[in-house]
């Protein structure tokens, strides 16, 4: 599947801002079934320095810095990217129970184990706590695979919880998500990981595109018109596998892919530090991902 | 028995009448249980101790503590304090240095092994910070679990790849240590982000050189020079290839615990003492506000935290970083050190697997051992750690303010109880050490000695292809014998560190002799961070401020003290005075005092109210604090005074409360000749630079513009004949001008003369022209900044007009009343016009060269440092 993905962000400030110096995540990486062929990211006004480099998780970052007084800042990222068609696995109920993968991920010496062990760790905005242990127990019984537990704690989250735009944002802590039952993509993402973590499991936070007008005869799928979010949760021996729970199905040819980390804070799309600008800014964010080929 | 040990070893002196005075001072016990620095483990005296006991036996108790108290004052002197926070830590207490006379002494064959021991661990802890922010080795061979890295967080992600030049990226480590009972020294802690400390050490040494000096010679003490020179040199050559790198210390400011530290280093090793906000990145590299314009910065020694440096890619609410830094610095445009991120390292869970690292990396074990560690995240280790809770010392992996060490024994039941579900229930950020007892060594106490647990910081820095050590250290006492917390946070004394020659003397550094450098001496690369001159700018303003408002309630006070009702009107109108240099009408309006009812007590309480900042004693607090962030301009007598001025200012404050009405003299005087002696050390000693030029700019137009006023409120309205005279008496008085008058005019006050000597007397240095002549010549060396225009600019225009007003004035014309309003509208004219353009030139001033500084904002309003 072939994909030409548009990414649009614009602030408006009722006063000019001075300078200002930024970090985006607007450009795809490269995965095990993603390829990014060509992209760029348009900036207006002209950023007098702007770098793309790769982080810590293997991401593109991308930082730049106006220096010139602006109202408007516009940052456009255009890109093309080539996704695998979907394999479809085997049963997700094969395999080692829950204690086993537990204690292989304990146990083990092999450095993707290892490594991946960073992601059962708290971060600074999954905080795994008794009340997200508790949401998760009923489906991580020990006998059944991680896989299918994570399956259906995906399905219960999408069944529970309302998508409801506007309720929370960044700042919303994940206990007034779990109680108020309502959320948006960033939101769902962030619950399945911290649950995933609180039974003692890997989970990243995966942040990216959904294609915004399906094919006709498919469903056109939730978060489609702006940046998307979902996880992936760690298989000891297996891998790493993508859930989506604002749609309740696993991330597959529509699903493309900016970046992970460990949560949203280590890929915000545009984060930044500003001089001037008055109060309250005005942001508008639009995505367009357009099927270009098969 | 330890006493007779000590009084065994004192037989070796020669001399009976040494023996007796030592053994009058040397009342010292040694403390049992623990290793004795001055006696060994064998009970006697090393070698290394001899000199310096000897003299100790010679000087008597009295001389010690006379010279104790010289220490005392000579820091004082210095301005060497640290901060201390409380628990809310809002409030710092400022509090002195504290140091004891007598100093650590060690042998250099001792001090070769701690040496060679410490050298090889910063080596460890370079390849460790390698391996950390790039291949992360020691996780996937399974050296260390994940947890102990990935969980801490000091461990900044965004710091991955960023590399300095050179061999090292480690630049500067210290390592606290302590000796243990059966003698060996162990590591209790690392410093990695910004090592505090060589600053104080150095302060110290200046200091016991000059208390003990002809001992300090005999004893052949190595010297801390040559440690600073290497650290110079290596920050120098981080630089790029450029003719003259601008090398900045950025401190978060003077309420830091440490900044006495930042400005001294800074001093002495000719560097900028930058804040955040005299930074800023354009054009992906780092710059410094200066008077003349932007000025890059190339090595940044940054003695804020990790997380603060950066509020793009770190915490992003921090004000003590510069937006951009993580990015220039990956760049390579300019050198961050420590590195951004290297606080990781002070994780004390990383010693419970340091031999494990040190097996990994060298392929064999530390030769100097580090206190035993239990990290509780590790199953195995957490059962021993329960079993033996009592000997146990607990520490939070991240070093913060609200989370203390725990000496587990000194808990009660349910502390402990509480305790021990803390860390079953977060395990991974806790470690256990085991507690350990430091080595006593004598400290002077009354008449005599005392033993104390000491606890010594030890200083590394890369250079060359190699660490080197600084030989000496920052040692510092518990508060008592068997003190278990020896912290400066818990009011620590400090000592100086000797290591002394047993062999031949070290030629070498000979010529490294000058540990001390006088901050004017210091030729700078670059100019001054904008903000330091804007500060001295208001340190003129409010000196000036401070001395005009205190002089007139002096001389309100002592008139009123001898005269009747005679001078009513020349008080009512020196309290009116106060109450506009107090900036304090409103106030009084508000409490219903009036200038003419019989209030004046209430009003000048209002009028010196030091909880105030306009008052008058608010002035003089401001003062101080323009010089805080001056220090690295001021010359040691100019902060000699200033510590002074603080003192008083503080008496000053306590007075207040009593006996000020009683005797204004006592309590005004001496801030007052403090200040008059701090002008004329301005004068003589400030380095005739751009901080010299506003400092004497500010100094004058705030004398100008008080002085205007003063005389607007005093004579704008004419009085019956008595009273004026009165009135033109305490005019003359409160600016310094009455002795001047009667030798030139003679006898009888009289309008006209008072006001030539006040406004026109070219040779009166409290005169108007004469502050107009001063500013005209400061001014025309500033620099002219961008505009090329031969237009004047908006200040010199205003000084301009001043001076000409002054020189068209005709005395008749000011002295004529008006019949039916007793006022002299041309007098109040000229000074509404003085001052109000005065005003002027100040703001268009600070315009011109000061930028008012922006704070940055985030894009997005972001809360995630809180967690976890």
């Amino acid at each position: 599947m072939k994909y030409k993905v548009r990414h649009s962000t614009r602030y408006e400030y009722p006063e000019a801002v001075y300078r200002c110096s930024n970090l985006a995540y607007v450009l795809p990486r490269d995965t095990e079934r993603q390829r990014c062929q060509q992209s760029g990211v348009q900036i207006t006004p002209w950023p007098l320095h702007a770098m793309e480099r790769q982080d810590y998780f293997g991401n593109r970052s991308y930082h730049f810095s106006i220096e010139q007084p602006h109202t408007v800042l516009e940052v456009t990222a255009t890109s093309w990217v080539d996704l695998d068609p979907w394999r479809e696995l085997p049963s997700l109920d094969f395999g080692d129970g829950l204690g086993v993968a537990r204690e292989r991920l304990r146990a083990s010496r092999d450095s993707e184990d290892l490594l991946a062990r960073e992601y059962v760790l708290d971060s600074p905005l999954v905080v795994a706590n008794g009340a997200l242990r508790e949401y998760a127990m009923p489906s991580f019984d020990s006998r059944r695979t991680l896989l299918s537990a994570v399956q259906e704690l995906t399905q219960r989250i999408y069944a529970d919880f309302e998508y409801s735009p506007g309720f929370t944002d960044v700042a919303t802590p994940l206990d007034a998500v779990l109680e108020h039952r309502r959320g948006v993509c960033q939101d769902f993402a962030h619950l399945a990981i911290g649950c995933v973590r609180a039974m003692g499991f890997p989970a990243r936070y995966v942040s990216g595109y959904l294609e915004t007008l399906p094919p006709p005869g498919s469903e056109k799928l939730i978060g489609s018109d702006e940046s998307h979010a979902w996880f992936a949760v760690y298989s000891p021996g297996e891998g790493w596998f993508e859930f989506d729970p604002t749609n309740n199905k696993m991330a597959a040819e529509q699903h493309i892919i900016t970046g992970w980390g460990r949560d949203y804070s280590d890929v915000a799309p545009l984060r930044g530090v500003l001089f001037g600008g008055g109060g309250s800014q005005k942001l508008s964010v639009s995505v367009d991902v357009e099927r270009v080929g098969w | 028995m330890p006493r007779d040990s000590l009084r065994s070893n004192l037989l070796l002196s020669e001399t009976t009448e040494y023996q007796s005075t030592a053994e009058r001072v040397l009342e010292y016990r040694v403390a049992s249980g623990v290793y004795d620095e001055l006696l060994g483990g064998d009970g006697r005296m090393s070698s290394a101790w001899q000199y310096l006991m000897q003299a100790v036996g010679e000087l008597g108790g009295e001389e010690l503590a006379e010279r104790q108290r010289k220490v005392h004052s000579l820091l004082r002197d210095d301005g060497a304090a640290y901060y201390a926070y409380g628990s809310d830590r809002q409030q710092p207490v400022r509090r002195q240095w504290g140091m004891d006379l007598l100093p650590w002494v060690i042998g250099s064959e001792q001090w070769r092994e701690i040496e060679t021991g410490l050298l090889e661990r910063s080596e460890l802890f370079d390849l460790l910070l390698k391996d950390i922010y790039g291949d992360r080795t020691l996780i996937q061979r399974g050296v260390v679990p994940p947890e102990v890295l990935f969980g801490h967080r000091g461990f900044l992600r965004a710091s991955q790849g960023v590399a300095l030049p050179g061999d090292h990226q480690l630049l500067l480590h210290a390592a606290d240590l302590v000796r243990q009972p059966n003698g060996e020294i162990c590591v209790l802690a690392d410093r990695t982000q910004a090592p505090s400390g060589s600053g104080y050490a150095l302060a110290n040494r200046i200091v016991s050189t000059r208390v003990l000096p002809s001992t300090f010679r005999d004893s052949d003490v190595h010297r801390l020079s040559g440690f600073f020179q290497s650290l110079r040199a290596k920050l120098m050559s981080l630089a790029p290839e450029s003719a003259s790198p601008n090398i900045a210390i950025l401190t978060p400011g003077p309420l830091n615990e440490t900044y006495f530290e930042h400005a001294y280093l800074a001093s002495y090793l000719g560097f900028e003492l930058v804040q955040a906000s005299d930074l800023a990145v354009r054009r992906n590299a780092l710059w410094m506000k200066t008077l003349d314009g932007w000025e890059q910065v190339h090595v940044l020694w940054r003695r804020v935290d990790d997380d603060y440096c950066d509020p793009v890619e770190l915490k992003s609410d921090s004000q003590l970083g510069v937006p951009g830094l993580l990015e220039v610095a990956r760049a390579g445009n300019v050198v961050v050190v420590n590195p951004i991120g290297s606080g990781v390292l002070e994780s004390p869970a990383l010693l419970a697997y340091l031999p494990a690292i040190a097996r990994h990396f060298l392929g064999r074990e530390l030769q100097l051992p580090s206190v035993k560690t239990w990290w509780c995240g590790d199953a195995d280790s957490f059962d021993h750690v329960v079993k033996h809770i009592d000997q146990m010392v607990i520490k939070p992996v991240f070093r913060s303010a609200d989370v203390a060490n725990i000496m587990v024994s000194e808990l009660d039941e349910s502390a402990r109880a509480d305790l021990l579900k803390t860390l079953v229930s977060k395990p991974d950020y806790f470690v256990a050490q085991e507690r350990l007892n430091p080595s006593h060594l004598p400290v002077l106490s009354g008449a005599g000695l005392a033993p104390r647990p000491a606890i010594l910081r030890a200083f590394s820095v890369a250079s060359e292809g190699a660490y080197r050590l600084m030989p000496g250290g920052l040692t510092r006492v518990g508060a008592h014998e068997g003190a278990q917390h020896i912290s400066n946070q818990l009011g620590s004394v400090s000592k100086d560190t000797w290591i002394v020659a047993s062999e031949s003397k070290h030629e070498g550094e000979a010529s490294l002799d000058m540990e001390y450098r006088d901050p004017s001496l210091v030729d700078r690369v670059a100019g001054l961070p904008s903000r330091v001159i804007e500060n001295m700018f208001w340190l003129g303003r409010y000196a000036e401020r401070a001395e005009f408002g205190l002089r007139l309630t002096r001389t309100l006070l002592l008139q009123s003290a001898d005269i009747g009702s005679a001078n009513d009107t020349a008080q009512q109108r020196m309290l009116a005075a106060l109450v506009g240099i107090s900036d304090s009408s409103a106030l009084v309006a508000q409490q219903g005092l009036s200038i003419e009812d019989n209030n004046r007590e209430a009003l000048l309480m209002l009028v010196l109210d030091p909880a105030r900042r306009e008052s008058v004693v608010g002035s003089l607090h401001s003062m101080l604090a323009c010089a805080d962030e001056t220090k690295e301009l001021l010359t040691f007598d100019s902060q000699r005074v200033i510590n002074q001025i603080r003192d008083e200012s503080r008496q000053l404050v306590a007075d207040l409360q009593h006996n000020m009405f009683s005797a204004p003299e006592d309590v005004l005087s001496p801030v007052l000749t403090s200040l008059l002696a701090l002008s004329g050390i301005f004068h003589e000693s400030v380095n005739r630079g751009m901080g010299w030029n506003f400092l004497d700019l500010g100094r004058r137009l705030e004398r100008g513009i008080q002085s205007a006023r003063e005389i607007s409120q005093m004579l704008g309205t004419a009085a019956p004949p008595a009273r004026e005279q009165f009135t033109l008496e305490s005019l003359l008085s409160s600016n310094e001008s009455l002795v001047f008058y009667r030798r030139i005019y003679r006898g009888h006050l009289e309008l006209r003369n008072v006001l030539e000597l006040l406004l026109l007397d070219h040779d009166n240095p409290r005169g108007m022209l004469f502050q107009l002549a001063r500013m005209e010549e400061q001014a025309a060396t500033l620099p002219p900044g961008d505009s090329k225009s031969r237009e004047l600019t908006a200040d010199a225009r205003c000084l301009l007009e001043a001076k000409s007003l002054l020189q068209l004035v005709r005395l008749d014309d000011l002295c004529v009343v008006d019949e039916t309003s007793q006022q002299r509208p041309a007098l109040l004219d000229c000074c509404h016009r003085m001052e109000s353009l005065l005003s002027q030139a100040a703001i268009a001033l600070s315009e011109r060269y000061f930028d008012r500084p922006i704070q940055p904002k985030q894009l997005l309003r972001q809360h995630w440092e809180l967690a976890p």
